[in-house]
């Protein structure tokens, strides 16, 4: 058995799974060797959609794995569709599949084995930000596959729909869609996770503030929503009429029926250091609403005067130094905020959110 | 060991179908096992190898005189391996490998074992069950159930062509 084991460890993904249905001693020898978590994940550059997913494709299945889910970023002049079609030709039709175009990627590039941080260069209308012009990406052309295997958890995707007009996401739906999902593979009907992925069109606060409040603080919320994306709805889905899609989620739940001698999987959260909050703490006196954006004055601990929201911006300013506000894109807040929630007929409750808040002086 | 005390010691190896052998104690101690018997002084005599015939003894020999005369140098090493496996067929290979673990040779099992999964990529899972004498022991029910769970493999692929 030593002898097969260090064998079949050795296969890449596609034929370990075809050894795993020799014979049930066989499939016992390669359950024992896929015990642990895997995330296995490539970059490529190449200009032609076919040739990079190739390429990456073989980099990601080297080693025994199997997908329990296909996470993907193209870069932008790929077109979504043709890459889902093609992922979709790879890994079946079982598999959940998520597909977005973000700013960029970073991972490990298949040619050079080296780690690499892109940014994608955006045409002029969508480009947000200016760069100086000597670090302008000029990259359009890659992409990069990961995929993702969690033994004892099941993957699943659970889209939130939206219908014409403002105020129109279903995140009722959305968040009695995911319960479902977790009660039936389950114990609880809530998930161990949930990785959102919304559209840049999506206003996805006030869905995060439903989920956050529907769920435990155990299941872990993370996600992505400024970028273009697409997955695939599996059959059973049942879509609202008049309706499309504004963000999905790839929710992770414990699986009651799975294998003995699988482990539990914790998740851990970090923040980056790129949202780690400097400065004082104020607390708001007044706020004035001018749509999409609010003015406001705030005080300070030990000093009782008002100040107006520019000069917390100066004081944040001295802080961090010019150098520092000058390269940042932009500078945020952290608002702690408190509103009443609830799903369906539930009693409201009220939750404290953090939230954070781009933060510019006036005009 | 022998190399420190000057003169090259020959050890004596037999194999289950009863063939002798001899081969550098130096060369030979790369099997933990044959080194764990000299260091007990149990290698006067002949060294009987149960588990292991003539043919397949001979290989493992001059794998063991080929690439204890390469001085260290992991990429020759490599080199080496490649060659010497590159002509064996499955079942030389599949013999091999199982002298390689008697003999507690991690640099054999390794480097036979890669080969073998290389060998495998490419074949069904009929041409495995023959190769390796498994009997298929699934129910008709529970094999289609592990091969709906590995179905993505299977999808746009062309299965159980036997070659």
């Amino acid at each position: 058995e030593a002898v097969i084991r260090n064998i079949l460890s050795r296969l890449p993904a596609k034929p370990f799974a075809s050894a795993a249905c020799v014979s049930r001693s066989w499939n016992t020898i390669c359950n024992s060797i896929l015990s642990f978590p895997k995330l296995s994940s490539a970059v490529s550059f190449n200009p032609s959609l076919e040739k990079a997913l190739n390429e990456v494709v073989e980099k990601v299945l080297m080693e025994p794995i199997r997908p329990h889910f296909v996470l993907a970023s193209i870069g932008p002049c790929f077109i979504l569709q043709a890459a889902l079609r093609r992922i979709e030709g790879i890994f079946g039709s079982k598999i959940p599949i998520i597909i977005n175009v973000a700013e960029g990627v970073i991972g490990r590039d298949v040619r050079t084995d080296k780690f690499v941080e892109v940014q994608w260069a955006l045409s002029a209308a969508k480009k947000k930000y200016s760069w100086p012009t000597d670090t302008q990406p000029t990259a359009t052309c890659g992409m990069i596959l990961t995929v993702g295997f969690l033994p004892g958890l099941k993957v699943h995707l659970v889209p939130l729909f939206q219908s014409e007009g403002p105020q129109s996401l279903f995140v009722d739906k959305f968040v009695m869609d995911i319960r479902e999902v977790a009660s039936a593979v389950s114990h609880s009907s809530s998930p161990a996770g949930i990785m959102l992925f919304a559209d840049r069109k999506t206003n996805i606060l006030p869905v995060l503030q439903k989920t956050e409040y529907a769920f435990p603080k155990d299941t872990f919320i993370v996600g992505d929503g400024g970028s273009e994306l697409i997955f695939r709805i599996s059959e059973t889905t049942t879509v609202p009429p008049d309706s499309t899609f504004a963000a999905v989620a790839l929710l992770f739940t414990r699986d009651i029926n799975k294998p003995l001698g699988i482990g539990e999987i914790q998740f851990h959260v970090m923040l980056s250091t790129g949202v780690t909050a400097v400065g004082p703490v104020y607390k708001i006196l007044s706020v004035e609403d001018h749509g999409t954006s609010t003015c406001f004055t705030a005080t300070r601990d030990t000093i009782p005067e008002p100040f107006e929201g520019e000069a917390i911006l100066h004081d944040i300013l001295d802080e961090v130094g010019e150098d520092i506000m000058f390269a940042a894109k932009a500078t945020y807040i952290g608002v702690t905020k408190s509103r009443s929630c609830s799903v369906g007929t539930e009693r409201a409750k009220l939750m404290q959110f953090h939230e954070f808040h781009k933060f510019e002086p006036v005009g | 060991m022998a190399a420190e005390t000057g003169t090259p010691t020959t050890l004596t190896l037999k194999s289950n179908d009863d063939e002798l052998f001899s081969v550098a104690e130096s060369a030979a101690i790369l099997s933990v096992t044959i080194r764990n018997m000299v260091e007990d002084g149990c290698a006067g005599g002949v060294i009987p190898l149960d588990n292991v015939d003539g043919k397949t003894l001979a290989s493992v020999i001059t794998y063991m005189n080929g690439i204890s005369a390469i001085p260290a140098d992991e990429e020759k090493k490599k080199s080496y391996r490649d060659k010497f496996l590159s002509d064996k067929d499955f079942e030389t290979l599949a013999d091999m490998v199982l002298a390689a673990n008697y003999l507690n040779m991690s640099c054999l099992m390794d480097a036979v074992s890669a080969k073998i999964a290389q060998v495998m990529e490419k074949k069904s899972v009929g041409w495995v069950r023959r190769k390796f004498g498994i009997e298929n022991d699934y129910t008709p029910e529970e094999e289609a159930a592990v091969k709906e769970e590995h179905k993505w493999t299977f999808e746009g692929v062309e299965t159980d062509d036997d070659n």
